[in-house]
């Protein structure tokens, strides 16, 4: 009669036991942490602290986690706060994104500027394949924190709409906006790198 | 999840000119499609939904340069962050504060 299903004992003593499940469940995000980490901090001395710093808090509070949901998520959630607060305490009010534009989901999707920049030389977008991982990284660098994160946790780490919202505390519709805007930013930064690159050609064929 | 992979042999197949059957109902406009296209592309519409953009994929050539545009875009943002791990010192430092901290802990 052991009732053992691979979850945690809630609240109960075991020191062990829930050491053993964080070891078992949040360790092996570490990659994942670490690479949300680097995009939103930039470096790598800086994403090492923020990782250790988001596994520190996340071990102490292990307890309020949920076996069974989404560790990945949890995790990212704790990162995003920490790299918040460390910010806050820098004082780097660099960058604030704009929430004006009353573009919304719907029309940023629809939208294409630069594919009808380069719908004549290079329709399908084969130029994207060209750019260096280096370059696409450091691109997403350069965006406006809160489309960085956006980005990072959809098209790098494959994480959900909700998922994300629930991370970065925005409902689904911002996560939408602030994702699409960030992905257009994105592409015309690689576009104009590719022209720069000559992989394709910068005259836009636009009649 | 996302469904890359439908798309591809989606576009596999209307190389041959034949795009697969099924009309009637249901049938959006390019405007819509485009609408719904990230999320789509995203996998997250709904199953109705996701239906009609693919339907209206396999009909429509003039949608198919954008949405392959989309994808490469995609694949390359994924591509391009594989390789990023933790290095191993900083997975033994952590260890060894998670260690101290639980030693802390039932002391």
């Amino acid at each position: 009669m052991t009732s053992e299903n691979g979850g945690t004992p809630a609240g109960t003593g075991g020191d062990s036991t829930n050491r053993v499940s964080f070891l078992e469940e949040a360790i092996p995000h570490m990659d994942a942490v670490y690479r949300f980490a680097l995009r939103l901090t930039g470096t790598q001395d800086g994403a090492e602290d923020l990782v250790q710093d988001t596994f520190f808090r996340a071990y102490r509070a292990w307890d309020q986690y949920t076996p069974g949901t989404r560790c990945k998520s949890w995790l990212f959630t704790i990162c995003r706060n920490v790299f918040l607060r460390q910010r806050e305490r820098q004082q780097r009010h660099d960058e604030i994104v704009q929430e004006t534009a009353h573009e919304d989901a719907a029309s940023l999707s629809r939208e294409a500027p630069v594919f009808a920049a380069s719908k004549h030389s290079d329709p399908e977008g084969d130029f994207f394949k060209s750019i260096v991982d280096e370059e696409i990284l450091q691109a997403i660098d350069d965006l406006p924190h809160e489309y960085r994160m956006a980005v990072v946790l959809s098209d790098l780490e494959d994480l959900s709409y909700n998922e994300i919202a629930e991370i970065m505390e925005i409902p689904v519709g911002t996560v939408k906006s602030r994702l699409f805007r960030g992905r257009r930013q994105l592409q015309k930064r690689l576009h104009g790198y590719a022209v720069e690159m000559g992989y394709i050609s910068g005259t836009s064929g636009d009649q | 999840m996302k469904p890359f992979e439908s798309l591809r042999k989606l576009f596999g197949s209307i190389g041959s000119g034949v795009a697969p059957g099924g009309d009637g109902g249901g049938a959006i406009s390019c405007d819509e499609a485009k609408t719904r296209l990230f999320e789509y592309l995203d996998g997250e519409l709904g199953p109705i939904s996701h239906e009609e953009v693919e339907r209206h994929l396999e009909r429509c050539r003039a949608c198919y340069p954008r949405f392959q545009f989309e994808r490469h875009f995609l694949d390359a943002l994924q591509a391009a962050e594989e390789r990023g791990t933790a290095s191993p010192e900083l997975k033994d430092r952590i260890l060894k504060v998670l260690a101290e901290e639980s030693a802390n802990d039932s002391s």
